[in-house]
Formats: C-alpha cells, structure tokens, sequence
C-alpha cells in the first residue's frame, strides 16, 4: 500500500475516530476568527477580494443546480397533482420543501465542492510551501489576513446563494409546472403566497444555510492549515475537508430541523 | 547582540540540535556553516520562535525569545526579519504587492503611491524592479529569492536572518546580494546572521563564521581561523573535497 493511501486512511480513521477532537479544534479556530474580527485585525481588502472570487466561483453551480431542482420538485409531485387535482397546491409543495430543507441543502453542499474544496487546497499549498510562515515572519497575523476574510465570505457567499437559489428554484418549479401540468405561473405565485407559507420557511432556510456556511467555512480552513507532507498532503487534506464538510452539513440539518422547527 | 545558550532540539528520535552555545554580535555578519541538513535552517528559525527548543534559550538583546508568545514574537519580528530558504512569495500578489504587503500593514507610508515608490526602492536595491508586476510563478527560484531579501527589508529591521541567500542565484547577482549584506551591515548597523555553503560568500564578507557538524558546534572563529584550522572535518569543507571524515 502506498504512503498516500495509508495517509489517506489515517486521515479518515483520525476524522471519524476523533469526532470530538476535531470539534474542539474547529470551535478553538472558530474562537480565533472571533477575535481576529473584534479586534479589528480582519483585513477588510482581502475579505473584498475573497467575497468576490467565492461569489464568482459559485455563481454558475448555484444557477444550474438551483433552476433543475425546483424542476425536479415539480416532476416529483405531478402524479400526486395531477390524480388529485390539487394544481393550486404545487407552489406550496415546492416552496415548502425548497426554502426549508433543498435550497439550503444543495447550495450547500455544492458550495463546499466548489469554493471549500478550494479553499482548502489553496490554505494547503500555502501552508507546505511556508507562506503562512513568511507572514507571520512578517509580522502578520495569518488569521486576520487569510483565515477571517476566507471564512467571512464563504458564509457571506452561502446565505445570498440560497437566497438566490430559492427564488431560482422557485422561477424553475414554476416553469415546470407550466410546461408539464399546465398550471399557471399565476396559480403558482398564489399556491406559494396564499398563506400556508411565511417568512418563516423562508427564515428556516436561511438559518441553515449560515449554520452551514459556518461548518463549511471551518473545516475547510481547519484542513487547509493542519495540511502537512507537500503535495499529497494538500490531496488529502482536500479530501477530509469535503467529507467532513458534507457529513457537518448534514448532522447539523438534521439538528437544527430539529430545535427551530 | 542574539546568544543562542545551551539549544538542544529534537525531531522524533532525531537530535537536531546538541547544546548549542554562541553569540551573534551587533552590528556585525556572522556565518553559519554546516553540511545540509546540519540543522542551520532548524537554528535560525529559533530566533524568530518558528521553530522552539526542547532545552536551552535563545536571546534577542534583553528578550528571551524562546519563552515568548505568538503575539509579544510578533514585535519580535519587526525588528528581525527572516529570509527563508525557499522563496515564500504570495503567488497570488505581483512582486511590488508582496514587497508593499508589509509596508501596508504596518503603516509605513501614508498614502498608496508612497508605498508602491517604497517597494519599487526596495526592489532596486536587489535589481529586481524592471520585474515589479510580474507574479512569482512567472519568475524562477534566483529572482522570487531576491525579491524575498527586498521585502524582508521592508520593516527597516535592526537584524536580518539569511538562509541561503545565494543558493540559486547566478554568481553575478549573488555577490550583488553579498554586497547588500555588507552595505546594510556597513551603512546601517544591521546585524546580519546568514546560513551558506557559498564559500565566495563565506570568504568574502564574514566578519564570524560558526560551524555545525552533527549537531554540535564545531569552530567558533574569523574566515582566517577557519582557513589555517587543522581540524580534518573544517578543512575538507572549507575547501569543498569530496573525500574526508564528512559523512553524508
Ligand atoms: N519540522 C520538522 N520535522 C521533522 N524534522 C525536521 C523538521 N525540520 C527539520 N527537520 C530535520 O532536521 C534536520 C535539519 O534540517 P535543516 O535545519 O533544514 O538542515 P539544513 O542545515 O540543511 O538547513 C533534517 O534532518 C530535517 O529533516
Ligand atoms: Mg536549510
């Protein structure tokens, strides 16, 4: 067996073995960010530029992921429309379930494939070849420079983009409904805003999505900083970065569903 | 004045460092020298608390480096600067915003322009300038390393930490960098500690020279006490033979 992937193996053993461990870790990095911000040391030009390479970056996934989905809800649900009739239903079956559990949990996840897979192989690459040192050398605080900005916008970044993913989902389902059922969008519209959904569906949602950016935006920097062992190790570190971000995600859905429902 | 007092440093089973006992006068360039893997790189990041010892202490004038912490390093380290031996440029900042980064967050300068001329002197003083807005990926190991050295100066720092300065360079623009050390230790009392197997180097402007051999201190003393010495371990390394008690 190779190096890499008995690596690769300690790396997962140590994820799974040491759940506590490393949520010690996250929330002692978590706490260095905090204090990074309230003491003035982020550095606002670098969170300028991070918010805009993650928005960027996200942009396109979030926009096809968000229009099939709220078509996908639409597809799902027309047998039971059509056999009941219940047309006037579909834009609340797919707002309810897009704002309060897909739109957060697909952006989500497909932001932590893109921009927090990236960003830990950046912190990573940055960490083995000693830039974070060189700052340091310098006099520079490596978390208000590099580690805030970078958590900032991933969880700026993941609360707009299932705004926008929602109201993408929606404009899809919609369409759907229109093409497939022949419901009009109009119908729709009303299905959705006759009252059987509120704000707090749409606050349901949002409250995950932070809660997610927060679990992303951690584990991704904490791999990215712990990476040692030149190449490989940035592979791996990418590797337990997104597996621990994606099983994060999940766990504390299923907890915050749980407590805010 | 930095005093390195009994260091001992280990890695896993590995001993490093062995009570490791010298000083590094003021104002002067003092040289370490040693095979690779000697630990020179291992020694100078002690003085900057990159790295910190598993026995003895490092002394930065009245600080005792070793005992500080990440914050109270910090103004440690504008006042001694460390040049890596691997070019650690940000590949994502041009050259001039590397050297200007510092200047920026430390508020040399009061106004954008006035740091970019800064760093655009600062990158004249290693003939780097024509090459301000490139990126460290378009640049190779010799150029990155001379930019390193000019933003390393940035600080105006009283001690400067070389490691490798010339490793890399062409021979003509490493005695460029041979002829900085000496001017910021001439011109600007700088204390200069620099790691080498540059024999130019070494002989041409080390007022000290330390060895390290296995750990150890071997010969503490002037580039002309490391010349006449009779110790067959200085000898073969000061004149690069390939055969001698070196192993390795
Ligand atoms: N962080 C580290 N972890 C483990 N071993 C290290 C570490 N840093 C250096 N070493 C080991 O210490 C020894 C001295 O390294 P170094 O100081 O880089 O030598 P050199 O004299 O060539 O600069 C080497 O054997 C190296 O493998
Ligand atoms: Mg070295």
């Amino acid at each position: 067996m190779s190096d890499a992937e008995s690596g690769a193996r300690d790396e997962a053993r140590s994820a799974s073995e040491a759940p506590l461990r490393l949520a010690g870790r996250l929330a002692l990095l978590l706490a260095a960010i905090g204090r990074a911000v309230a003491e003035g040391e982020l550095d606002r030009r670098m969170f300028v530029k991070s918010l805009y390479e993650t928005g960027v970056r996200s942009l396109p996934i979030v926009v096809l992921t968000a229009l099939f989905t709220g078509g996908i809800m639409v597809v799902q649900a027309a047998p039971i429309v059509e056999r009941y009739g219940a047309h006037g239903l579909l834009g609340w079956g797919a707002g309810f379930g897009t704002l309060r559990e897909i739109g957060p949990l697909l952006t989500a996840l497909m932001i932590s494939g893109r921009v927090g897979a990236n960003n830990t192989a950046e912190l990573g690459t940055m960490v083995v070849t000693e830039q974070l040192d060189a700052l340091r050398a310098l006099a520079i605080d490596p978390v208000g420079f590099l580690i805030a900005p970078r958590f900032l916008a991933i969880v700026t970044t993941l609360l707009l983009a299932t705004l926008f993913a929602d109201a993408l989902a929606l404009v899809g389902a919609a369409y759907v409904g229109a093409a497939l059922l022949g419901v009009d969008p109009a119908v729709f519209y009303t299905g959705l805003t006759s009252g059987l959904l509120g704000f707090g569906d749409v606050a349901h949602g949002l409250v995950k999505s932070v809660v997610f950016g927060v679990v992303i935006a951690l584990s991704s920097c904490h791999y990215g900083l712990a990476t040692t062992g030149g190449a490989p190790g940035v592979g791996r570190s990418v590797n337990a970065a997104v597996v621990v971000s994606a099983a994060g995600v999940f766990l504390c859905d299923f907890f915050v569903s749980f407590l805010i429902a | 004045m930095i005093s390195f007092r009994e260091v001992s440093k280990r890695f896993g089973t590995r001993t490093v460092l062995d009570r490791v006992t010298f000083d590094v006068p003021r104002g002067a360039i003092s040289f370490v020298i040693g095979a690779s893997g000697a630990g020179k790189s291992v020694l100078i990041k002690h003085v900057t608390g990159f790295v910190r010892p598993d026995a003895g202490e490092i002394w930065l004038d009245d600080l005792e480096v070793s005992r500080l912490g990440e914050r109270e390093l910090a103004s440690v380290r504008k006042r001694c600067a460390l040049v890596f031996q691997h070019a650690t440029l940000f590949d994502s900042q041009s050259c001039l915003e590397n050297v200007a980064l510092p200047l920026e967050k430390h508020g040399r300068g009061r106004t954008g322009a006035e740091i970019r001329a800064r760093a655009r002197a600062l990158l004249a003083r290693v003939h780097m300038e024509p090459f301000a807005d490139r990126y460290p990926s378009e640049l190779g190991e010799g150029m990155k390393k001379r930019v390193a050295i000019a933003r390393a100066l940035a600080l105006d720092p009283e001690y400067v930490l070389f490691d490798e300065p010339t490793t890399g360079l062409d021979p003509v623009n490493a005695r460029r960098v041979d002829r900085l050390i000496q001017t910021l230790s001439r011109e600007g009392g700088v204390t200069s500690l620099v790691v080498s197997h540059d024999l130019t180097s070494i002989f041409g402007i080390a007022d000290r020279i330390v060895m390290l051999y296995k750990g150890r201190v071997r010969l503490i003393g002037t580039p002309d006490d490391f010349r006449q010495s009779d110790d067959p371990v200085v000898r073969q390394f000061v004149r690069g033979e390939a055969e001698g008690p070196m192993d390795a």
